[in-house]
């Protein structure tokens, strides 16, 4: 599971670099996250803007990821696709995450408050 | 016109080019569900107007297929599993067959929304998958016929599915 992570002002924006989240790669997105949000700070922005299709484990695993990394750090959404954002709305999951269009408006919504 | 049978030949063949059919043969793995929806999705994207609706199927052929790789052919020494699909300017019908093990009580599961989005530490880390199809099809059975377990669905590319 390919993931590219920079830090923004502070903010772990981590890209999705595979076309899609599911059963044959849920696990290993939620190691290959874990590997790069060790050092991460309060705010992980995940990119999926390339992502084109997430099934129930691959929600699963961003849930998971979630609630591994809560309470010290917050993981968000941007960039969801249609199909992707259909299953998060479906599922309610669009009330628990916080889902920006991109993942630079996360960012901004920083600088904004600050 | 109601009743001319010209118009009636002319309308049957109409509906009959409209209609398409696709069959395919799924390798029984968490990879081979993906290859079966890349050809589902690639070979209706030129036919079928309805991106959304397309979505929808994908979504729902997906927690389909993943629920039978993952628990009906378990322990399975050389499953089938096999995709039909049966399109029409309305919409599309799907039949799933595999020959597994049976669903348990011989039913499909509820698929019910029991998770509470305030709680998020008690969100659960899967199990959606039945309530994503419910939620998306018009019309969804399950009957097992010599050793042979059989899911239909239909959905509809006019936006008609019971949305929430």
């Amino acid at each position: 599971m390919d993931l590219s992570a920079q830090l923004h002002d502070g903010v772990l924006i981590v890209e999705v670099l595979e076309a899609r989240i599911d059963a044959a790669v849920a696990i290993q997105f939620k190691d290959a996250i874990r590997e790069v949000s060790a050092d991460a700070p309060a705010r992980i922005v995940l990119d999926m803007g390339g992502v084109t299709f997430v099934d129930s484990s691959g929600l699963g695993a961003v849930i998971g990821t979630m609630k591994q990394l809560a309470p010290d750090r917050r993981l968000e959404l941007a960039g969801l696709t249609s199909a992707v954002e259909k299953v998060f709305r479906l599922t309610r999951m669009d009330k628990v995450f916080v889902i920006h269009a991109q993942a630079i408006d996360a960012v901004n919504v920083q600088a904004d408050a600050g | 016109m109601p009743g001319d049978p010209v118009a009636d030949v002319a309308a049957g063949v109409a509906q009959a080019r409209a209609a398409r059919s696709l069959t395919l043969q799924v390798q029984p793995d968490p990879l081979g569900v993906r290859a079966a929806l890349a050809r589902v999705t690639d070979g209706l994207a030129d036919v079928v107007q309805d991106s959304d609706g397309l979505d929808r199927l994908q979504i729902v052929l997906a927690e389909v297929l993943n629920n039978v790789v993952e628990h009906a052919i378990v322990d399975h020494p050389d499953p089938r599993i096999e995709v039909r699909l049966t399109g029409d300017p309305k919409g599309i019908a799907c039949t799933v067959l595999d020959d597994g093990k049976p669903m348990p009580d011989g039913v499909l599961p509820a698929g019910d929304d029991t998770w509470d989005t305030v709680d998020v530490t008690a969100l659960p880390e899967g199990g959606f998958g039945w309530f994503l199809i419910r939620q998306q099809v018009d019309a969804l059975s399950y009957c097992r016929d010599a050793d042979v377990n059989r899911v239909a669905f239909r959905l509809s590319w006019d936006g008609a599915a019971p949305h929430p």
